[in-house]
C-alpha cells in the first residue's frame, strides 16, 4: 500500500477519502511495508574466483526476486540482511560480502564483511557470515538492490544455496524491507 | 516526530488539533522512529589491548549513540535494537569480547554478549534487542575487550585485504 | 493491542468506537507488536553430542500470538564444537523446522571456537494467531557443541539472545 503524508488537518468536514488515504491506507502501509525476501533452495550452490566485487547471481539465474530484489519504497530508511554459510578452497582464505544499490556497491574497498575460513573446515559445510545494514533516507520510488561478494586472490569461493550437500544443506536468506 | 499516546474517543466534535496531534504526528512518529547510524569509515583500524572491557570509541554518532526514545505508545516502556555489523581481525588466536551499555548500566553481564575466540578476519554482526526501555533520553556504547594480544575492528581504513566498511546503528523498534 | 484491518470509510458520521479502534488501537499495535526474548544467563553452559535435531533448552522455545503478517526470528551466541564434524543450528515453527531437512540447518558449527553464531530470520506472510519458535541443534559425527550460556565460565561468561518479533 502506498504511503501519503500525512495531512495536516484544518477546520473542514470529514470526508471518506481523506479518511481512507491518511488512516487506511497510511496504516496498512506502516503494517506492510515494502519487502523482497529470497532463501535459497536450489540446485546447486553458487561459486566464485572473483577478486572484485561481482553479483551473487551471476553465477546463477539473474532473476528478480533472488539474490536481486526491486523494491518500490515510499521514501526512507532500507534494512538489508543477508545470512549464509561460505566457504573458500583452503585454509585462510577469505570471502567478502557487500551490496549494491541501483548498481552503486553501498561499500567501497572490500565491501560490508569480511572472514577468514577457518582452519580445518574448508570442506563442506563451510563458515557462517551474516549482515544487517541500514541504508538511510533513500528516496521515494523503485530501487534495486543486489547482494554481491568476492575472494582473495587463488580462492575458489563457495556459498551454500540449499543444494543438499551432505550437512552442508543450508538456505541462505537475502532480504531488504523499507522500516521507515 | 514526537509520539502522543493516542486519545480514547468520545462521541463529541472532531478538532484538528487532535487529528493533528493523534493521526498525522502519531504515523510520522511510526514512520521515522528515532534512529543513530554509524559508518564505520576511519583513517586507521581500531584496536585494543585491553583485558578489560573499555569503550571502542565514545565519541557520538560513532560507537556511542543518543536516540530519544518513546515507549510503548500507552505509557509503558518500549524496545530499542542495537545492531553491528563488523569484521574483526587477530594475527593470532585470541578472544575478542563484545558488550552494550545503555545510560553507563551493561546490558551483557560477565563476559559480554559474545566472544569470538579464532585467529585472522572473523564477523561480528548481530542485532541486539533491547526491551523495557523507559521513555527518554538514552546513550548506547559499544565496548570490548581482549584476552591477549591486539584485537581489531576494521573501520575501511584502507588495510589490504581487509578495508571493511562496517555499521553501528541504533534505533527505537516499539 | 490488537490489529484491526483498517476500516475503508464513507461519507456517514463515523462514532467514537470507529475512531478508537482504527486509529488510537491501530496506532498502538502498530508501535508495540507481538514481541518475546530470552536471554540466557544459566548455571551450566548448553551442550549436546547426538546427531538429532533437539531443543537447546525449553527457555528458548517462545511464543508470540501475531496479527498476520512478518516475523523476525533473531539469534546471537557463542559456540564452539570439539570436532571437525561440527554440528548445526536451525529453528522450528509450529513444529516445523525452517530448513526441513537432515543435512542442513541455518548456522554450521565450525571446529573450534568459540565463534559467534547469528542470524536474523525472516518470515513472510505467517498466520495470525499463537504461534512457538523453538531454538534446536544436533552435533554431527559426534562433536560436542557447546553454547557458553552465561554460566560463570571462566573467559566464557556471555550470554546468548534468542528473540521474535512480528515485523508487520
Amino acid at each position: 500500500m502506498a504511503w501519503t503524508a500525512p495531512k495536516t488537518w484544518t477546520n473542514e468536514p470529514l470526508v471518506a477519502t481523506d479518511m481512507n488515504t491518511h488512516i487506511r491506507d497510511n496504516l496498512l502501509a506502516l503494517k506492510e511495508p515494502p519487502t523482497g525476501h529470497y532463501e535459497a533452495d536450489e540446485g546447486s550452490n553458487r561459486t566464485t574466483t572473483s577478486t572484485s566485487f561481482v553479483n551473487v547471481d551471476a553465477s546463477g539465474p539473474d532473476i528478480d526476486g533472488i539474490f536481486r530484489q526491486t523494491l518500490v519504497t515510499n521514501g526512507g530508511d532500507i534494512q538489508i540482511h543477508f545470512h549464509g554459510n561460505v566457504h573458500g578452497s583452503a585454509a585462510g582464505d577469505m570471502v567478502f560480502l557487500n551490496v549494491s544499490m541501483d548498481g552503486a556497491v553501498l561499500a567501497l574497498n572490500d565491501g560490508f564483511i569480511g572472514i577468514i575460513c577457518a582452519t580445518g573446515t574448508n570442506a563442506p559445510p563451510g563458515n557462517p557470515i551474516g549482515f544487517t545494514r541500514l541504508i538511510t533516507g533513500v528516496s521515494a520510488g523503485s530501487h534495486i538492490f543486489r547482494l554481491m561478494w568476492k575472494v582473495d586472490t587463488g580462492t575458489t569461493g563457495t556459498m551454500y544455496t540449499g543444494a543438499g550437500t551432505s550437512n552442508g544443506d543450508f538456505h541462505p536468506q537475502f532480504w531488504v524491507r523499507e522500516v521507515s | 516526530m514526537a509520539w502522543t499516546t493516542p486519545k480514547t474517543w468520545t462521541n463529541t466534535g472532531v478538532s484538528r488539533g487532535e487529528l493533528n496531534t493523534h493521526l498525522r504526528d502519531n504515523l510520522l512518529a511510526l514512520k521515522y522512529p528515532p534512529c543513530a547510524v554509524y559508518a564505520i569509515q576511519e583513517s586507521s583500524d581500531y584496536s585494543t589491548t585491553s583485558t578489560s572491557f573499555a569503550d571502542i570509541n565514545a565519541t557520538e554518532g560513532k560507537f556511542q549513540h543518543t536516540i530519544t526514545t518513546t515507549g510503548d505508545g500507552n505509557g509503558g516502556n518500549g524496545d530499542v535494537l542495537v545492531t553491528l555489523n563488523a569484521t574483526l581481525y587477530s594475527a593470532t588466536s585470541i578472544r575478542i569480547y563484545l558488550r552494550i551499555l545503555m545510560d553507563g548500566a551493561v546490558q551483557n553481564a560477565d563476559d559480554g554478549f559474545f566472544v569470538s575466540e579464532d585467529s585472522g578476519m572473523r564477523p561480528a554482526s548481530f542485532q541486539v534487542l533491547i526491551r523495557n526501555v523507559t521513555p527518554g533520553s538514552h546513550i548506547f556504547k559499544l565496548q570490548w575487550k581482549v584476552s591477549s594480544s591486539t584485537g581489531f575492528l576494521q573501520a575501511n581504513a584502507g588495510t589490504s585485504g581487509r578495508d571493511i566498511k562496517g555499521q553501528f546503528w541504533v534505533r527505537e523498534a516499539s | 493491542m490488537t490489529w484491526t484491518t483498517p476500516l475503508t470509510w464513507t461519507d456517514i458520521l463515523s462514532d467514537a468506537s470507529h475512531f478508537n479502534q482504527q486509529i488510537r488501537d491501530n496506532l498502538l499495535a502498530l508501535k508495540a507488536p507481538p514481541t518475546a526474548l530470552y536471554e540466557s544467563n544459566e548455571v551450566s553452559n548448553y551442550s549436546i553430542s547426538t546427531s538429532t535435531y533437539a531443543d537447546i533448552d525449553t527457555d528458548f522455545n517462545l511464543s508470540i500470538t501475531t496479527t498476520g503478517g512478518d516475523v523476525v526470528i533473531d539469534f546471537t551466541g557463542s559456540i564452539a564444537a570439539s570436532a571437525a564434524a561440527g554440528g548445526l543450528v536451525d529453528v522450528s515453527v509450529d513444529s516445523t523446522r525452517i530448513v526441513n531437512n537432515t543435512s542442513g540447518g541455518l548456522l554450521f558449527i565450525s571446529n573450534g571456537g568459540p565463534r559467534v553464531y547469528s542470524f536474523s530470520h525472516l518470515i513472510q506472510g505467517l498466520s495470525a494467531g499463537s504461534h512457538t519458535f523453538k531454538l534446536q541443534w544436533k552435533s554431527l559425527a559426534g562433536a560436542t557443541l557447546t553454547m557458553y550460556a552465561g554460566a560463570g565460565t571462566a573467559n566464557y561468561d556471555v550470554h546468548p539472545r534468542f528473540w521474535v518479533r512480528e515485523m508487520t
